[in-house]
Order: C-alpha cells, then sequence, then structure tokens
C-alpha cells in the first residue's frame, strides 16, 4: 500500500513522525481518513480520535482542537493537546 | 591594622559567598539548557501555524473579528511575563522599567482612569505592579514551578476571549526575549487585534491551491486563536530562558567579585600576619637585649 509522511506537533514538541499508509481524523465537518496523494487540503479539526494506519498497525491518539495540513504528500498535524492511549 | 582573626573570617564567608554563587551559576545553566530546549522543540508547531495563518491572511481579504481595530480605545489589557525569583541581575526591574515607560507614553490616561489591567505572570511582577497601584486584574505568582502550555493557553483563552465580547479593546504581551546568554530584548507587543502585517508570511512561497474544509474563514476562526496562544506560550518561554541566562550571568560576575574580594583580603591579611611577626621579633630582640645589658 502506498505510504507517505506523517508528523503530529504540539507546542511541547513532535509526538510522531514517520511513514503511514493512512490517517484518520475527526474534521469540524466529521470523521475522514487522508490516504497517499491526497488533494492539498487544510482542515480544521475538533477534539477526538487520531487513528494513524502503518500497514497492519494502528496507532490511537486523542487530541484537542487542531488542525491539519496535506500538501505533496506530506501530512502536518497541529494540536493544541494530545493523549496517547 | 585591622585584627588578623577578623580577616581570617572575613576571607571565610566571602569564600562561603563565592561557593554559593557559583553553585546557583550551575543550576542556572543547567536549567538554561532545558529552556532553550523547549524553545526548539515548539519551534516547527509554531512554524506551521505562522505558515497557515500567513497564507490565509495573505491570499484572501479575510476579515476576522480577532483582527477588526477599534475606533476607540477603551479598556486595554496588559500581560506581562517577569520572573518568580529574583539574583537576576537587572532581569526584572530593567522590562518593569520599560513598561511603565511606555504605560508613561501611550496610556498614560488609562493608567490614571482604571482601565488599564494587567495579568502579572511571575511573583516579581505580581509583587511590582500590584505595591504600584497598578489594576491588576489577575496575578499567577509561582507560574514558572512546572511550565505548561495549558497554563498560558487558558490566560490567552480569556484575554481572547474578553476582546471578543468587548470588556478590552487592545492586548499586549510584554516580556524579555531571549537574545543570547548575557542579552536580553524587552518586548512589548501587541497581540489584539491581530494586525495581519506582523503574520502575513512571504509572498515568494510557492502557492498550493489548498481545499479548504470547511471555508477558509472558519479555518481562520479556529487558527487565530491557536496563534494567540502560541504567542503568549513563546513569550512565557522566552522569557524563562531569558530569566535563566541573567541569573547565569549575574552570578558569574557575583563569582568574579567575590575572587577579587577575597584576593584583596588575603593581601591585607598576610601584610597583617608579617607587621605582627616584625613586631613580635622587634619585642624578643629588645628583651634580650634588656636581658643582657643588665
Amino acid at each position: 500500500m502506498a505510504s507517505f509522511q506523517a508528523q503530529i506537533l504540539t507546542p511541547n514538541g513532535s509526538l510522531f513522525e514517520g511513514e503511514v499508509t493512512g490517517v484518520q481524523m475527526p474534521g469540524v465537518m466529521g470523521s475522514f481518513e487522508v490516504k497517499a496523494n491526497h488533494a492539498p487540503i487544510v482542515s480544521a479539526l475538533e477534539k477526538g480520535n487520531v487513528l494513524i494506519r502503518q500497514g497492519s498497525e494502528e496507532i490511537n491518539v486523542t487530541i484537542s482542537r487542531g488542525f491539519v495540513e496535506v500538501a505533496n504528500n506530506k501530512l502536518t498535524l497541529l494540536a493544541e493537546s494530545v493523549v496517547t492511549d | 591594622m585591622a585584627n588578623l582573626r577578623d580577616i581570617r573570617n572575613r576571607i571565610g564567608s566571602v569564600n562561603n559567598t563565592q561557593q554559593i554563587t557559583k553553585a546557583m551559576k550551575m543550576v542556572a545553566a543547567a536549567k538554561l539548557r532545558k529552556a532553550q530546549d523547549r524553545m526548539v522543540q515548539t519551534r516547527p508547531y509554531a512554524a506551521k501555524i505562522q505558515d497557515v495563518v500567513g497564507r490565509l491572511v495573505g491570499s484572501s481579504s479575510v476579515d476576522n473579528k480577532l483582527m477588526r481595530p477599534v475606533d476607540e480605545v477603551n479598556n486595554v489589557l496588559m500581560i506581562i511575563v517577569a520572573s518568580d525569583r529574583g539574583l537576576c541581575g537587572g532581569f526584572n526591574n530593567n522590562l518593569f522599567k520599560e513598561i511603565e515607560k511606555y504605560i508613561e507614553k501611550n496610556l498614560i490616561e488609562h493608567r490614571e482612569n482604571g482601565t488599564l489591567g494587567l495579568v502579572t505572570i511571575g511573583k516579581k511582577a505580581t509583587a511590582y505592579f500590584s505595591k504600584r497601584k497598578y489594576n491588576v486584574v489577575e496575578k499567577f505568582p509561582g507560574f514558572f514551578d512546572s511550565l505548561e502550555y495549558d497554563k498560558t493557553s487558558a490566560i490567552m483563552s480569556n484575554a481572547t476571549e474578553q476582546f471578543v465580547d468587548g470588556t478590552y479593546d487592545e492586548v499586549f504581551i510584554a516580556f524579555n526575549e531571549f537574545r543570547s546568554v548575557i542579552a536580553q530584548n524587552r518586548k512589548i507587543e501587541k497581540v489584539l487585534p491581530i494586525n495581519p502585517e506582523t503574520i502575513s508570511g512571504d509572498d515568494s512561497k510557492e502557492t498550493i491551491d489548498y481545499l479548504f474544509e470547511p471555508d477558509s474563514s472558519a479555518i481562520l476562526d479556529q487558527l487565530l486563536p491557536l496563534h494567540l496562544n502560541m504567542q503568549l506560550w513563546k513569550a512565557v518561554l522566552e522569557s524563562n530562558a531569558a530569566e535563566q541566562g541573567a541569573r547565569m550571568s549575574a552570578m558569574d560576575s557575583a563569582t568574579e567579585n567575590a575572587k577579587d574580594l577575597e584576593r584583596e583580603l588575603r593581601l591585607k591579611y598576610n601584610q597583617a600576619r608579617q607587621s605582627a611577626i616584625t613586631t613580635e621579633i622587634s619585642e624578643i630582640v629588645s628583651g634580650a637585649q634588656a636581658l643582657s645589658d643588665s
């Protein structure tokens, strides 16, 4: 499966950085998932669960409000605070 | 000539002081390194927010309530970031003087009719401005005991809300910016209303055609508070690093002074010792002379 770069940033530093196959996020208009080669997008996120897929492995984190930017197959997610499960 | 024992005691106490200031310098150096690390850690996040906000503000003629200047400025809020502890040279006092000068020049009416509210972060700022009868609306002594993003974002979110509902028409942040270990820049910045010119990034960057979800103004609504929270967080981190730097150099010069003092005292001590020995010898010699004469 095609993979792309993802990064989760918080004011306290970088929380996650690596190759992923998909990231599911709580957009303000509803939950959505970004896969590789997604069109450039900037979306506001609300409080909720972020699911990071790395092949068959999954990582779950809970974020407060934030936003995500996807451009050139690179996803940058910014959140004010993050709770890892 | 001072008493030998007095001088010896003074040398001892100067030596002790020197050891204390040296230890404090070491502690400040370790804390400075940690503070600088934290500054570095926030940089990617801050840069990204700046980047996206700048692009949004620059690209479209957006109208956001946080960016609208108020015609008549009635109430002003100033958030002052200083330190909890002293022994850091002119770190606090220089900032306070600068703030007072600024208030004198630009906000004197607000100061006089009580429409200038202060939020003081750190024990020193709280003590200084409370004593001088400023209108301190909120104080956070002991803020630097545990430095957390949530605490600063709570303060800034509160200020943002008060700006939106009209309690305050302008919000400032005053803090020490970390320039180097020995130098701080005192800064007084107007954060609200947001001046678009200060955030719009350079246009030279490649423009990517983004999809905005839900739309660009809604994203800006959500992003600007994050941007503001970041501003205060950055100010607090900068101030924290600058404080440790200031303390480090203050303690360094204190150690140097103690060293000089000790050298002087030791010279005095040796002189006094020598003259005491000379006196003793001449007493013995004259005593012996008196005995052999008789």
